[in-house]
């Protein structure tokens, strides 16, 4: 098994002490089949028990385990070191206020996802005994890659707007909302108008597209929120240019 | 223990330079894609002006087209060309990725790769039509 010595450059907070944020580095014998999240958990075990980073699954489903390596918006269970070079730089996500170390605020998206109401609205509301919502295979299919979201952020650190504008909604929340809005046993498009199509909804985004390539579930954020402004344009000449509202 | 997150700012003017390292630089690819639009822009503005000139008379008309034909008017109606070129073409290989997907006959979905074909082959035809035109109707 080999080992091999890498610096890794931490981005370290401590909000008790620290005016702003600095960086400190340690040496940590990798091993080859090392993700960096083995390299900080090293650190903790080994080094400075005071470094603080969230992870759960350490195969990326939780979502939790995100920050920004080598500046690029990463997994770092998923982010193999022997893909890196001798020197690791591993920061917080962008664009998200720091907390602790690698530790981000999640409280804006939290809020965000919240009044996306990020769930299946029926049309007429079923009774247990009436059965399930049923929806065929390729219902599904529609929207089933807009499905897979981990909530890890990524998406977030990757995208300018959000960075920009922060009354954005952003790519993982409006994705969701589009995913529900598209789901073919949902009827909640008028009770989302407001956060998805209205302002910091859908209209915000300029389309750079670095949402989807940092996703790590291949959810296309990018796609369902173009989708969404399609849906939203249809919408608005419905309600307003035909009679009756489109109803 | 307190709580006082430290807020991550980036530069309004400036986001776009420090672009992190995705598989592609996304913010320059942008920002070359959305800025070229002011070329598009600019052969309206031309084209507004010929008109303009084809309405006020032959003479204005005649002007019009000897700007155009000069070695300045070719340069930049050439430079104009290579960037709407460059828009249009970032815009196709986006479009897959912007829009509902398509459904073929089996129920499967159209691949990317086709939608391209067909603009690229609706942007070919309407080209050829054009210049048929102008053969056509020029004396
Ligand atoms: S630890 Fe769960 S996604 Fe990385």
């Amino acid at each position: 098994m080999t080992v091999q010595n890498r610096q890794i450059e931490v981005l370290r907070y401590d909000p008790e002490r620290d005016e702003t944020p600095r960086f400190e580095t340690f040496t940590v014998p990798c091993k080859e089949e090392w993700v960096v999240l083995d390299a900080l958990t090293y650190i903790k075990d080994e080094l400075d028990p005071s470094l603080t980073f969230r992870w759960s699954c350490h195969m990326a489903v939780c979502g939790s385990c995100g920050m920004q390596v080598d500046n690029k918006p990463t997994l770092s269970c998923k982010a193999f070191v022997r893909d890196y070079g001798e020197k690791i730089r591993v920061e917080p996500l962008a664009n998200f206020p720091i907390e602790r170390d690698l530790v981000i605020s999640q409280d804006d998206f939290m809020e965000k996802l919240q009044r996306g109401r990020p769930w299946i609205i029926p049309e007429q509301k079923r009774e247990v005994e009436d059965g399930p919502y049923v929806q065929t295979p390729m219902q599904l299919d529609d929207i089933k890659e807009h499905t897979m979201c981990i909530n890890c952020l990524l998406c977030y650190a990757a995208c300018p707007v959000y960075a920009l504008e922060r009354d954005f909604v952003g790519p993982a929340a409006l994705t969701l909302m589009y995913r529900y809005n598209a789901d073919s046993r949902d009827a909640g498009w008028d009770e989302r108008r407001e956060v998805f199509a209205g302002h910091g909804g859908v209209w915000e985004c300029s389309f750079v597209g670095a949402c989807s390539d940092v996703c790590p579930k291949h959810v296309e954020p990018a796609t369902a929120i173009q989708k969404g402004k399609m849906d939203s344009a249809v919408d608005y000449f419905t309600r307003f240019l035909m009679p009756g509202g489109g109803k | 223990m307190a709580r006082r997150p430290y807020p991550q700012e980036v530069d309004r003017f400036k986001w776009w330079i420090a672009d992190p390292h995705f598989n592609r630089p996304y913010y320059l690819d942008y920002i070359a894609r959305e800025s070229t639009c002011i070329f598009i822009a600019l052969y309206t503005i031309l084209f507004v002006w010929g008109l303009g000139a084809l309405a006020s008379g032959p003479e204005a008309f005649a002007g019009f087209m000897g700007a155009m034909q000069s070695g300045w008017g070719l340069a930049l109606q050439l430079v104009i060309l290579a960037f709407a070129l460059y828009h249009t073409v970032t815009w196709f290989m986006l479009a897959p990725q912007g829009m509902k997907p398509l459904r073929m006959k089996n129920g499967k979905r159209v691949p990317a790769t086709r939608v391209m074909q067909v603009l690229y082959g609706a942007f070919a035809a309407a080209t050829v039509v054009t210049l048929l035109l102008v053969w056509v109707l020029l004396p």
